[in-house]
């Protein structure tokens, strides 16, 4: 046996070079929980080793797992291979989109068919790629494939604890007459059979498959006479595989106020949504330990060219400005400009400089989608959130002073999102319905130096009973325009709605108050009238004019006087509006079919009626925040009703 | 920009595992005594950093960090070994090849301290600097040229007697 003459040499011997086989992709699954890593690189594995590796394995699956919280759930895409190869259509409509899109994703990304559903004659696909971290989804219509779209991507860390999470809602317009085609799309784990949307008509069932789920339902527009109101998504449920029945988080949109339905659970008594209770963030930090004195961006004051240029067109007049991406494998892109200060104060033109945060949609178009300026954006603390994008994952942008190292976000939900943070550009998504929140900005010694709080949503809550204190017999007596009749919708006998203000004063006489601008039509003032109060707290009635063509006409009368009298009913608002609703329903239901029942599916204190043989209709309930003074609303087109 | 700088990119990442692949891996194999299990333990050690890239403060370079973290996942597989396998059957490097030397410089190898090996590991496989080695090893760069010496004189003694 040869001799060692030198430690140089004995390390030689000890581990001689050998060949190893790159996988950064792998590498890359792996960090989002990948369970099947590419192994085998090791030329001749003995039984000893292959043991080894084995335990090493287990331990590096587990390691994953437990970070992630994923590893075991989302088998369709840890595997990397979801559905099948998207066509090359859908490949080439999105690559044309991602070249003229400044929020682009890389080139080369490629997209996988994950779900092809056709509602109402029309086609939809959702597709789905990975893009760093983070597991992207884009639905479009098949024959449009180089739209912008919906898509929606979310890291790990925003999965995670989610056996289900909604990714976007939908919302499309097709053929004509047009179809709304609307609802939700979403991740499923592995113990997901199917997903339950519950609508405001007709709850829908559907499939899960590839760890997505894709929930469409299409129904006409209608026509001003002939409205449909919308079939709002109410709640998200999952049935897992084991029968037992999970809520999805959601945030209920629509026409009306949105919020959260506690437990997914649609109410059982006529509810509204009404504002949020201050709730207690798991683990967040409460107090600033290390301040920041005087806040700022240090290359953003000197105009350091940071990022890549700021294009020009966009809603800011900046005389400097630039594009930084926080996190180079994420798409998002944040405009930071400096502009000179706009409008008046006092009467006097805004002097000096504002610092503007610029947003851009991902797959958008090339422009902007918005911005938001302030002279000092570190006014409240060095952690400025300048935007955010709703429904149903909230997006925060914003900017973090210098000294600010990390930041974070601690959701009601107790999860914990890290921003992506660079060039002081921070950029955050969190499920909407794990809000509030707080974004917690680190110094580099890790301590706190800034808290900014991130609302919360509203949530279902019972409508109060109409405070009906006064007796009829102590209400004052009725005035001409408190004499109503539902069965033809008219005011002391006479026709009201599409009558000129001349008209109506002829008719109801002089009101109590004129809002002679009530509103502005291309440069026409449209009045309202009040009468038997002079604001929005004690108006009897408030006649609301438009513009119809050349003519200002009545379209809308809004009674909340204690005195109304409908000549079949009597005292129409000293009566409870359930009472109300059941009363109407009995003595009109010849003429009125019922649109949507008190406090029910539009999750407001109301309910309306349709008119069977025109477009006309009316509301009635209370403002759950005012109760003592209910209300009935008349409207040209029903469609507009609350 | 905000703090010293704002964590690894990607990019960033992917750079250094592309570089300094085989000299990580050789190291790894080093701390471990297994080759076998070394590819596996850098893999696992770019998922930590990949997974935990944000938390990168800028306190010493990328390169060192990352180094530091091969070093730890390293030191968590041999450790886990020794849990988990009888001394008798501890897999190691002769098994894969077929130096007969190779078991008499295990042998003085594991006489070392811990922080010896790696010192040298570090120094020898990856030919890094005083420094880096100190942010590798979680050790202060200016104990490194003393432990890499006492090291180097420790494994000279050892393999002379283990030549005898």
């Amino acid at each position: 046996v040869r001799r060692l003459n030198s430690v140089s040499e004995a390390l030689e011997v000890l581990v001689e070079p050998f060949e190893v086989e790159p996988d950064w992709s792998a590498i890359v699954r792996r960090a989002v929980g990948e369970s099947t890593a590419n192994r085998g690189r090791v030329a001749r594995p003995s039984w000893r080793g292959a043991l080894a590796l084995a335990f090493l394995v287990v331990a590096i699956l587990a390691a994953a797992a437990f970070a992630s919280g994923l590893a075991d759930r989302f088998s369709a895409w840890l595997n990397g291979s979801p559905g099948v190869p998207a066509p090359a259509q859908e490949l080439r409509g999105f690559a044309a989109r991602n070249r003229v899109s400044l929020a682009s994703f890389p080139r080369g990304t490629r997209l996988r068919l994950l779900r092809r559903t056709i509602v109402s004659g029309t086609s939809f696909d959702l597709l789905g790629f990975q893009n760093g971290d983070a597991y992207c989804l884009r639905l479009v219509r098949t024959a449009v494939p180089a739209v912008a779209g919906n898509t929606e991507c979310l890291r790990a860390d925003e999965l995670q604890g989610h056996v289900a999470l909604v990714a976007g809602n939908a919302y499309f317009s097709v053929g004509k007459p047009a179809t709304s085609i609307t609802g939700v799309y979403g991740f499923a784990s592995d113990s997901v059979k199917v997903v339950k949307v519950a609508r405001a008509r007709k709850s829908t069932t559907v499939r899960v498959g590839d760890n997505v789920f894709l929930a469409l339902t299409g129904q006409p527009q209608g026509s001003v006479q002939h409205h449909l109101p919308p079939n709002t998504v109410l709640a998200v449920r999952a049935v897992m595989k084991d029968g037992t029945l999970r809520n999805v988080p959601y945030v209920v949109e629509g026409s009306t106020p949105g919020g959260i339905l506690p437990g997914g659970n649609l109410p059982h008594v006529p509810s509204y949504f009404g504002a949020p209770g201050s709730n207690a963030i798991p683990g967040a930090p409460t107090k600033v330990a290390a301040p920041i004195n005087h806040p700022q961006v240090a290359w953003l004051a000197k105009r350091e060219e940071r990022g890549t240029p700021l294009p020009s067109g966009g809603p800011v007049p900046y005389t400097f400005g630039r594009v930084i991406q926080p996190d180079p494998t994420e798409p998002v892109r944040i405009g930071l400009a400096i502009a000179p200060a706009m409008g008046f104060s006092h009467g006097r033109a805004l002097t000096g400089n504002w610092v503007c945060l610029i947003d851009f949609v991902v797959l958008g178009s090339g422009g902007a989608a918005g911005a938001g300026c302030k002279p000092d954006p570190f006014g409240d603390g060095p952690i400025y959130v300048g935007s955010d994008f709703e429904e149903p994952i909230t997006r925060f942008n914003g900017l973090a002073a210098d000294g600010i190292a990390r930041v974070e976000a601690f959701l009601a939900s107790g999860q914990r999102v890290p921003a992506a943070l660079g060039d002081n550009a921070f950029s955050v998504a969190v499920p909407e319905a794990d809000l509030p929140g707080e974004l917690v900005g680190y110094d580099s010694k890790g301590r706190v130096a800034g808290i900014a709080q991130l609302p919360g949503n509203a949530v279902a809550k019972p409508c109060p009973p109409a405070e009906l204190t006064t007796p009829i017999g102590q209400l004052p007596a009725r005035q001409t325009w408190e004499r109503l009749d539902l069965s033809t919708l008219t005011v002391n006998g006479a026709r009201i709605i599409g009558e000129t203000p001349a008209q109506v004063r002829q008719r109801l006489g002089r009101p109590t108050f004129v809002r002679p601008k009530n509103q502005t039509v291309n440069g026409v003032g449209v009045p309202a009238y009040y009468y038997g109060g002079t604001t929005q707290a004690t108006f009897g009635l408030d006649v609301v004019f438009a513009k119809r063509g050349s003519k200002i006409v009545a379209n809308t009368l809004i009674f909340q006087s204690p005195s109304l009298v409908d000549a079949k009913l009597g005292h129409i608002l000293r009566l409870q509006p359930p009472k109300l609703q059941q009363l109407i329903e009995g003595a009109y239901s010849n003429r009125y079919r019922l649109l949507t029942h008190y406090g029910g599916s539009q999750l407001t204190c109301s309910g309306s009626f349709a008119d069977r043989s025109s477009a006309k209709g009316f509301s009635f309930g209370l403002d759950p925040y005012r109760p003592s003074r209910p209300f009935l609303q008349i409207a040209a087109n029903a469609g507009s009703l609350p | 920009m905000a703090g010293t700088r704002r964590g690894a990119t990607l990019d960033e990442l992917r750079a250094i595992y592309e570089r300094r692949l085989p000299e990580l891996t050789r190291v790894a194999a080093a701390i471990t005594g297994e080759q076998q299990v070394a590819p596996d333990v850098v893999q696992e050690a770019f998922v930590r950093a990949v997974k935990d890239r944000k938390s990168f403060a800028g306190r010493g370079d990328l390169d060192g960090w990352v180094w530091s973290i091969v070093v730890n996942a390293a030191r968590d597989a041999r450790a886990r070994r020794r849990d988990e396998a009888p001394p008798d059957e501890l897999p190691d490097v002769a098994d894969a090849v077929d130096d007969p030397r190779r078991d008499l410089v295990r042998a003085a190898v594991e006489r070392l301290s811990e922080r010896q090996r790696t010192v040298l590991f570090l120094r020898y496989y990856a030919d890094l600097d005083y420094r880096a080695i100190g942010q590798a090893a979680s050790i202060a760069e200016g104990t490194v040229a003393a432990t890499l010496h006492s090291a180097h004189e420790r494994l000279r003694e050892l393999l002379s007697e283990v030549q005898r």
